[in-house]
């Protein structure tokens, strides 16, 4: 090219660029632009279910929409306009995304195209709301990858803005069964096998030094209950051919110095798990001589009504003598504390 | 060939439209004469003039032009560029512009259509798409990535587009749009996917904890084994929901509750945690907090989709595992029923 053939006319270059802009060139051209991070997530992806769902899409272009068509693949069954509500309740999208303006109820299906109407979108922002109502779509009945569909934005006079395609599938089975089972667990456990009450008088009542614990633990639902029984009835010496009844069996009382009495209380401390304890009546204690009378049958000490960690019972024995209570160094019983669980 | 000097009229505008131009042969260089007169034309286009602005305005306001020294031509037009989908896309084709031994400085348009030019749109600066031909969307051989080319962007999935190629060098009259490139077609959007069990490829997925001892930490049988493919150019997300946000004894309306936990430590509770991913090619999948943990530590599996696994580009065999684990303590009530039920869905990006 000659130095000469470089020089511009500024006119023709003038001429030029109005050419290259001018509208009446360009006459002949149209299209949309497409949305772009468009998502369509079905809440379901089972074959024949039914399903609520997401609808995300970034505008590209700068117009006044005024509705959003979203097209479900071919096969996906649809409900009536009326049953595509909607909600814009921030359901795991995806970042950044922000509630669709305007958009209400769907006022239009035909075919698979669903029409909602839109409020104005801003181009470059991420736009998401959902399809709230599960009878509004069903998956096909068959699984099948790719199932295409679009989403499109409209302004007034059904101008097509922005579209842009997206593609879900429908699969045998969405969902996973997760099982288990917590195997029963019960323990209980005595904290001692033997309560010396040392030597008695007439003049006191005598109480264990240590009261013996039980303590349990059991994942059983329906709580445990603990009894207890004792082989004499009451405190008996064979050498002295005598026993100190147990006072009452059945009933609450309160020793009195002074006078033969023998029994045993229970006071409850709850650990965890979800139960309670309930002591017996006839077995409250917690005072000084009061309890209730052992027999040789099985009675109930305390009961819970859930599982239990670290239940405790605490078993203090009470007994007084009289001034007649014949002496003897073998005054003896022997108390049988049993529990169990109700899974 | 035609030259025109002296006082150019406004009419003569509508006369830019094309050069001298051929299908079959590349105008290398053509010359001006001397002299001319005020002309107008409605049946030739406009090379080129000679002569230079006197600044002066004639009667209807246009620009003089002094007669008899400098001359202007087009530049040549550009040949078929080539198209092509080296990536298998949806949205996105490759362009690479033929100069033609065009000058360096040479900028060059180019149209779009997926019609045969029924309908053409043109790609802009940015490489999108418009309707609009701007003069920014004018650019150099380097700009339209040299011998690499570009990818023109924001096309409709699963269908075919040709393109065409305009000139222009200096300030002249751009070139018409040469001859249209061979058809070539984006792919269409695409997901295969799937959810089984590393125990079972077929419904009913069940897993199942033998048994929940109290203070151990439990993985079930089977993991869930989720499988996918998709060409999404933004990728997606694999989102997890259960039924009963925990483990649900309906026996004993007793539910060991999820929770995003180190079971090591927490007395008790359940959740999930992405075990072994990969892919063939792309993607990559990886796993989304709370889920990515090692050891005992889980996500809380709510009754709301959760995203558990995210990609930001396409990928080709993706596959993930997802553990089950639960702890328990020694109050958990007993029973054999106890249950969750998760869904796990996907949804890309495109």
């Amino acid at each position: 090219m000659t130095a000469s053939k470089r020089i511009i006319s500024r006119v023709v270059a003038a001429a030029m660029v109005i050419a290259v802009v001018s509208p009446s060139i360009l006459a002949s051209v149209a299209g949309a632009a497409s949305l772009s991070q468009v998502t369509v997530r079905f809440d379901r992806m089972k074959i024949s279910t039914q399903t609520t769902g997401t609808v995300c899409a970034t505008p590209a272009s700068t117009a006044t929409e005024v509705d959003v068509r979203v097209t479900y693949p071919t096969g996906y069954t649809l409900g009536t306009a009326a049953s595509f509500t909607v909600s814009t309740t921030n359901l795991s999208w995806p970042s950044g995304a922000v509630a669709w303006t305007g958009i209400t109820t769907a006022s239009n299906v035909t075919g698979q195209v669903v029409t909602f109407p839109s409020g104005d979108l801003t181009a470059g922002t991420l736009y998401c709301f959902n399809w709230a109502n599960p009878a509004a779509v069903t998956v096909k009945g068959t699984a099948t990858a790719s199932n295409t569909g679009s989403v499109a934005t409209y302004a007034t006079g059904a101008a097509l803005i922005d579209d842009a395609s997206y593609s879900t599938a429908s699969i045998a089975d969405d969902q996973i069964v997760v099982t288990a089972t917590v195997p029963q667990a019960f323990s209980f456990a005595l904290s001692g096998n033997t309560d010396p009450l040392g030597t008695l008088s007439s003049g006191a009542i005598a109480s264990s030094g240590t009261p013996r614990t039980v303590t349990i633990n059991t994942n059983a639902a329906g709580g445990w209950k603990v009894w207890a029984r004792d082989v004499s009835t009451g405190l008996a010496s064979t050498t002295a051919a005598k026993t100190i009844a147990s006072t009452t069996p059945g009933a609450n009382s309160t020793l009195t110095a002074g006078s033969e009495g023998y029994n045993t209380g229970v006071t409850p401390t709850n650990g965890g798990g979800s139960g309670t304890i309930t002591v017996a009546t006839a077995f409250v204690g917690g005072t000084s001589g009061r309890g209730g009378g052992l027999n040789t049958a099985l009675a109930s000490l305390a009961t819970s009504n859930g599982t239990a960690t670290n239940h405790v019972l605490s078993l203090t024995n009470n007994v007084t003598v009289a001034g007649a209570t014949p002496a003897a160094t073998d005054y003896t019983d022997t108390i049988t504390v049993v529990g169990a669980a109700t899974f | 060939m035609v030259s025109f000097a002296g006082i150019l009229t406004a009419t003569m505008l509508s006369l830019f439209a094309a050069s001298p131009a051929s299908t079959n042969f590349t105008l290398k260089s053509f010359d001006f004469g001397n002299g001319g007169v005020t002309s107008s034309s409605s049946s030739y286009n406009l090379n080129g003039t000679t002569g230079t602005q006197t600044g002066a305005s004639g009667t209807n306001g246009v620009t003089i032009i002094s007669s008899g020294r400098n001359v202007t031509q087009n530049a040549s037009v550009p040949p078929s560029a080539t198209l092509t989908n080296p990536s298998g896309s949806y949205n996105k084709l490759r362009i690479v512009i033929n100069t033609a031994g065009n000058p360096s400085d040479t900028r060059y348009a180019v149209a779009i259509s997926s019609n045969g030019f029924t309908t053409t749109n043109y790609v802009q600066s940015d490489n999108s798409v418009s309707p609009v031909l701007g003069i920014e969307d004018y650019q150099t051989y380097i700009q339209w990535g040299s011998a690499t080319g570009f990818d023109v962007l924001g096309l409709q999935p699963n269908t075919t587009y040709a393109v065409k190629v305009s000139a222009y060098q200096g300030a002249f009259t751009a070139t018409a749009f040469g001859p249209a490139s061979a058809n070539v077609a984006t792919q269409p959007t695409t997901i295969t996917f799937s959810v089984a069990t590393t125990a079972n490829s077929t419904p009913p997925f069940n897993v199942n904890f033998a048994e929940l001892a109290a203070n151990t930490v439990f993985t079930a049988n089977a993991n869930a084994l989720i499988n996918l493919t998709t060409n999404a150019a933004s990728g997606g997300a694999i989102y997890m929901k259960g039924a009963n946000a925990g483990l649900l004894s309906s026996s004993k309306s007793f539910t060991i509750a999820s929770a995003t936990a180190d079971l090591s430590i927490a007395a008790s509770g359940y959740g999930a945690q992405v075990g072994t991913i990969g892919q063939t090619s792309g993607g990559p999948l990886s796993a989304t907090a709370p889920f990515a943990g090692t050891i005992n530590s889980v996500g809380q599996i709510t009754a709301d989709l959760q995203k558990i696994l995210g990609l930001s580009s396409p990928v080709t065999g993706g596959s993930a595992e997802i553990k089950f684990m639960a702890k328990t303590t020694s109050s958990t009530p007993a029973a054999n029923d106890y249950a969750d039920t998760e869904t796990i869905v996907a949804a890309m990006k495109f």
